[in-house]
């Protein structure tokens, strides 16, 4: 019995359908009902023809499916690259604002002095600092 | 359409994580020449009553020296525990200890660090002054331990 | 560019390319025909309408040239390309049964000589899922008449394939007889 109502509604599908008045779920539900294996007799000759409609339909899907994975792929890769380029960039305003004094150079409270005397005086005076009685230790390492 | 505005913020979401990190990135590799010393350079160099030297150059080559780095902090009472704390760290593993302590806290040091690469000799010296001022020296430099002591025995004629 | 966008920047085109279509078609039916054409395939480049300095020149251009298809292939010669279609599905072997495959794949010949907007507005909505009010929508024109390309093209596939399996069974019986 249900079978029949079933048949019964598919003939009604069906003409809906050569009339072009079905709508896309329906269309869907056609399909469905004719990938499976039991059609009754009179429809079989339908068959193929949603059954190139659902292939194609794959198809079309997996084709989006490669774009947006391509267009995934891309957006990573550039936002990878963008991110490195801000690295970059951090990193020399970092460093540059860190280090207003490059190369050789003394700061004192904070600003530079990169003139040869004034880095030699501060130099020698930072050394003699350490070096200043340490007799006792020398002594020691004399002894070793 | 909520769809696509999901992702949106996903990859927005994202976007600034990536940042975030890229940020910290540069400061992470700052720090990285290997000793906690480094960090009182970097921390205390600008400040006031502080006096900060970097030579690297044939200045010093005369010296066997590469590289001649020293802080020097007037009234150090906040640094020194600090430093002091650094010193512990960076002296484990070194090639020669020379310190001087006194009243159960470090006054001087002398510290031979192990070689970093193709013979640099690393040096760290350390001084309290009576007047409450510290000194820090960091030395790389071919020179050897006996060199450097010679210099600093030798401190008038540099 | 989106359908609202769509809408806004290119329906409003439609009298003037109605017009222009008119002059160079014979039947006016042929004339509404092309012009829904053009606005398909308007929307399928829809990303790149951007791009483009004119879109009223576009267009123009478009109903130009599918104008100009027409008169080079004016009556759709139906039994040639059914010839094209029968070497192709493999009729030369009328003693092997058709496979399925076959059969699939002959629906696809046949999809391909469909007039060109009946064969886009069936992909368009039984391949691609768009609904009859949106392609109503996208080429200006009313549902009812979207709903008649539909049920044509739907038809002339079933028409076509029926005749062809069902020459081929009469051929396959005949041959037995003389077997």
């Amino acid at each position: 019995m249900r079978e029949r109502k079933i048949e019964m509604e598919i003939d009604d599908l069906l003409n809906k359908y050569f009339e072009g008045e079905t709508s896309c779920k329906e269309e869907q539900w056609i399909r469905d009902y004719f990938s499976k294996e039991e059609v009754p007799a009179h429809l079989l000759c339908y068959k193929p023809m949603f059954a190139y409609f659902k292939n194609e339909i794959s198809i079309e899907q997996n084709k989006k499916k490669i774009i947006s994975g391509r267009k995934k792929f891309i957006y990573t890769l550039s936002s990878i690259a963008a991110c490195a380029v801000i690295a970059v960039g951090i990193s020399t305003f970092m460093h540059s604002s860190n280090d207003s004094c490059t190369g050789n150079y003394v700061m004192i409270n904070g600003k530079c002095y990169t003139d040869e005397a004034t880095i030699k005086a501060y130099a020698k005076a930072s050394f003699q600092e350490v070096a200043t009685s340490k007799d006792e230790v020398f002594a020691e390492l004399f002894n070793d | 359409m909520n769809k696509k505005r999901g992702i949106m913020k996903k990859r927005i979401r994202f976007l600034l994580l990536m940042l975030i990190l890229a940020g910290c990135f540069p400061v992470v590799c700052e720090a990285q020449s290997g000793l906690r010393i480094a960090s009182i350079f970097d921390r205390y160099g600008k400040q006031k009553g502080v006096a900060m030297v970097e030579l690297s150059t044939e200045m010093l080559e005369t010296y066997g020296m590469e590289l001649y780095k020293s802080i020097t902090i007037k009234d150090s009472n906040r640094a020194l525990q600090e430093i002091r704390q650094c010193l512990e760290a960076d002296k484990k593993g070194a090639k020669k200890i020379k310190e001087v302590v006194e009243g159960g806290q470090l006054i001087s040091g002398y510290y031979q660090l192990p070689v970093r690469k193709e013979d640099i000799n690393r040096f760290i010296l350390f001084k309290l002054s009576k007047k409450g001022s510290t000194t820090l020296v960091y030395i790389e430099g071919e020179l050897e331990s006996d060199d450097l002591i010679t210099l600093l025995f030798m401190k008038k004629d540099l | 560019m989106n359908l609202e966008q769509f809408k806004i920047n290119v329906l409003p085109l439609r009298e003037k390319l109605l017009n222009y279509s008119r002059k160079m078609t014979e039947e006016t039916s042929d004339a509404e025909d092309i012009v829904q054409e053009a606005f398909l395939k308007l929307w399928r480049i829809r990303e790149k309408l951007d791009e483009y300095r004119s879109i009223d020149a576009l267009a123009t251009e478009i109903v130009k040239n599918l104008c100009l298809d027409r008169w080079r292939s004016p009556a759709h010669a139906s039994s040639i390309e059914l010839d094209e279609i029968k070497a192709q599905a493999g009729w030369d072997n009328p003693e092997r049964a058709l496979v399925e495959q076959d059969q699939v794949r002959l629906i696809g010949k046949i999809m391909e000589t469909l007039p060109p907007l009946q064969q886009t507005i069936i992909r368009m909505k039984d391949i691609e899922g768009y609904e009859s009010k949106e392609i109503a929508e996208i080429t200006g024109c009313d549902i009812q008449a979207v709903r008649m390309n539909l049920s044509r093209a739907r038809k002339k596939v079933r028409e076509v394939f029926l005749q062809l399996t069902n020459e081929r069974k009469e051929n396959r019986n005949g041959n037995r007889r003389f077997a």
